[in-house]
């Protein structure tokens, strides 16, 4: 049976000052009315009915979600004592699913991701399932066609087609490769067999608890004994997993497992219209598509001679005049204003702000 | 006796969205912890007795100035009916003081200039008050050395010199000249013999009196039949006939009529580290020679790899991103975000936000 579990224990902050410590980047409405979670359960909605649908995250954020997604069951939701990274968390997912279901097949789909075509993200997921359940022993990945030479994503390269399903064409993967830098990224975008890694994964559960077990041992130790005091329910069971948890090093799933080479994995290449939403050019760039403008913006603002701005505002009047290529975000708190191109190291403020105590504006 | 007219009904807007209708430039803190009125009042103070200093204002910014200058006693001010441009406003100064000194020698100079040498100042000022003597029958202006190629200011082209008084040396005028486009005040800026135009003028009373006679002879029969109004007890009649005399002075500034007959008034050359701020670039130019640092900031303000920027924080943090040659400024209700280069063109936002009927940003 196929089962689908959002991730939306993230703490995004790569739209600071949008998204902050409180209120991650997947509970803001940034590209429609819906906020990004909302916009992602109602394209896996699109596969499965809502007791399928699981949430993974992290106590601090399950309140919200309940409130934004009140049709999802109350027992659907995995929560993770604390973050540590997506490797463990998949662990956990299985641990849980495989109790509801031994053969479980799953998803593991972000939500804070934009995807422009729905219908067409539906079909692609259909046919990962369908190879994830064929070739149990496979972690089966959705790649999208690179749309411009993008240097804050990794890319799927793909090998051999080996299988087709629902008129879908499936490759096998030759390796993920990191960040790329421009140039390369240039060379990428011309290669027909690179994709963008939108980062969905569908694998079996057993075979992801194996893989962990093989990469991963130190961390499968502390995932086998809390699979054995899981099923019960007293506070202690529950105080000792939770130690049991923090004490796993935190990891991504990329690293833990699917970049092992010697692990099989197959792509499904679709063109979703995808983006990770993951800096203000990226969204810039995604509202610019879809309002076909170069300036874009939200709020009280008004303008003389400028071009291609992402004018984010909140109460106040914004005045702009002769800019070119900017980014302004207005929050109660904060306001940022950066240069379109360097947006990706909003770090950097984040991290000057961390470093003077500044915590309250993170 | 000497007496300094400070002239602060002026309603600036080219600082806005700091200089608003209601609170315009000479009354707010744009360069240190006292407003630009304030630094002009203590700078005049080394000049003159204070009861020799004279506030010229319109009734709406009298609050605020009383506000802002308490040891300004009640009867220094001089409160023209309404807002009618600087020739009504230097008849109405004329009247008040040939009232009780009509051998008075009077400067009217703006509110809102920076002055950062205040001992060239007072040495210049005292100077042209000794020349405004010896020659009762001539305006005498003050110009300033240009420093940098300003497009935003008048020049004054010098003549011969007539005379040198406490070594400073007084010059004819051969003319008054626009703000010139770039190439031309390059010209200036390598020219000894043009000056920059302060519009501050000194002048017995009596002289004033005939110039204005001469140069404009219905407003000089305008201001003979207020003298007469204001010598009575007024009464509430009065009062509406003064306002209605008043209002028919033609709306015109001093620096245009002086500029029509410059054979009429005398210059001294001045350095003295002065500015109008007359644009948001012009005040970041200032301030980042006088601390040699190319971003000026004030109030919360992080940064990564910006230059040449000037951000005035209000309550909120600003997080700036590779930034260069922009303008920031944040104020209760509007946020201005500008080309350090197109700052004159805020006038085009101005005039849209009030063809917008948004006159409550203005």
């Amino acid at each position: 049976m196929d089962y689908i579990v959002i991730l939306a224990g993230g703490a995004g902050k790569r739209l600071w000052p949008l998204s902050r410590n409180g209120k991650p980047k997947q509970f803001h409405k940034i590209t429609s009315s819906k906020t990004l979670l909302q916009e992602t359960y109602e394209r896996v909605k699109l596969l499965m009915g809502d007791n399928r649908i699981f949430i993974s995250t992290v106590p601090g954020y399950a309140e919200e979600i309940k409130k934004e997604l009140p049709q999802i069951p109350k027992e659907n939701y995995i929560i993770e004592p604390v973050s540590r990274g997506t490797a463990p968390a998949f662990a956990y997912i299985a641990l849980v699913l495989k109790r509801i279901n031994p053969r479980a097949t799953i998803a593991t789909i972000s939500s804070d991701h934009h995807v422009k075509d729905p219908k067409a993200f539906a079909k692609a997921a259909k046919a990962a399932f369908q190879a994830a359940n064929r070739y149990p022993d496979k972690l089966i990945a959705v790649g999208t066609n690179p749309t411009k030479p993008e240097t804050v994503y990794g890319y799927i390269k793909m090998g051999s087609q080996e299988d087709e399903f629902e008129k879908q064409k499936v490759f096998s993967i030759e390796k993920f490769t990191e960040k790329p830098d421009f140039k390369t990224a240039q060379k990428y975008l011309k290669n027909w067999n690179c994709l963008w890694n939108c980062c969905y994964f569908f694998f079996k559960t057993s075979s992801l608890l194996k893989w962990i077990k093989k990469y991963r041992p130190k961390m499968y130790k502390k995932i086998a004994a809390i699979d054995k005091l899981i099923d019960d329910p007293s506070r202690e069971a529950k105080e000792k997993i939770a130690e049991l948890y923090s004490q796993i090093e935190e990891e991504q799933i990329d690293t833990a497992v699917a970049e092992q080479g010697d692990l099989k994995k197959l792509v499904v290449p679709a063109d979703l219209g995808w983006s990770d939403v993951g800096n203000w050019g990226i969204l810039h760039d995604v509202l610019k598509e879809e309002s076909s403008s170069s300036i874009v913006t939200r709020g009280n603002h008004i303008d003389f001679g400028s071009e291609d701005c992402l004018i984010y505002g909140g109460e106040k009047m914004i005045a702009t005049v002769g800019l070119k290529d900017m980014i302004i975000v207005d929050t109660p708190e904060t306001l940022l204003i950066a240069k379109k191109s360097r947006s990706p190291e909003i770090k950097k403020i984040t991290e000057k702000l961390t470093n003077e105590g500044k915590h309250l504006y993170l | 006796m000497n007496y300094i007219i400070i002239m602060a009904g002026g309603q600036g807007t080219r600082l806005w969205p700091m200089s608003r209708k209601l609170k315009p430039k000479q009354l707010q803190k744009l360069v240190s912890e006292k407003t630009l009125i304030q630094e002009t009042f203590e700078r005049c103070a080394k000049l003159v007795d204070k009861k020799n200093i004279y506030i010229s204002t319109t009734p709406s910014y009298l609050d605020e100035i009383k506000t802002q200058l308490p040891q300004v006693p009640e009867e220094n001010y001089i409160i023209e009916p309404s807002s009618r441009n600087t020739m009504a406003s230097l008849c109405f100064i004329i009247l008040k003081i040939k009232s009780f000194d009509p051998d008075a020698v009077i400067a009217a100079i703006p509110s809102d200039h920076l002055v950062r040498d205040t001992e060239a100042f007072v040495r210049v000022f005292e100077a042209t008050f000794k020349a405004a003597q010896k020659h009762p029958d001539k305006l005498i202006t003050i110009g300033i050395n240009p420093t940098k190629p300003e497009t935003g200011l008048g020049y004054i082209k010098m003549g011969k010199q007539v005379k040198e008084i406490d070594g400073e040396k007084v010059f004819a005028i051969d003319k008054f000249v626009e703000k010139p486009d770039l190439k031309t005040a390059q010209a200036y800026l390598q020219s000894w013999e043009y000056l920059w135009n302060t519009a501050y003028y000194f002048a017995t009373i009596k002289g004033l009196l005939k110039w204005i006679k001469e140069m404009r002879p219905k407003t000089y029969r305008a201001l003979k039949k207020l003298e007469k109004l204001l010598g009575k007890e007024a009464s509430n009649g009065d009062k509406a006939e003064i306002s209605n005399v008043y209002n028919k002075i033609a709306e015109e500034q001093v620096a245009n009529v002086v500029a029509e007959n410059p054979q009429k008034t005398l210059v001294i050359p001045a350095d003295m580290d002065w500015s109008d701020i007359g644009d948001w670039g012009s005040l970041h130019d200032v301030l980042s020679d006088s601390f040699s640092s190319s971003i000026i900031s004030r109030g919360h303000h992080i940064d990564h790899n910006s230059e040449n920027c000037l951000v005035y924080a209000n309550n909120k943090m600003i997080a700036t991103l590779g930034l260069k040659d922009v303008i920031v400024i944040d104020s209760p209700d509007v946020l201005l975000v500008a080309n350090k280069h197109k700052t004159q063109d805020i006038k085009k936002i101005l005039d849209r936000l009030k063809s917008e009927g948004k006159h409550l940003y203005l």
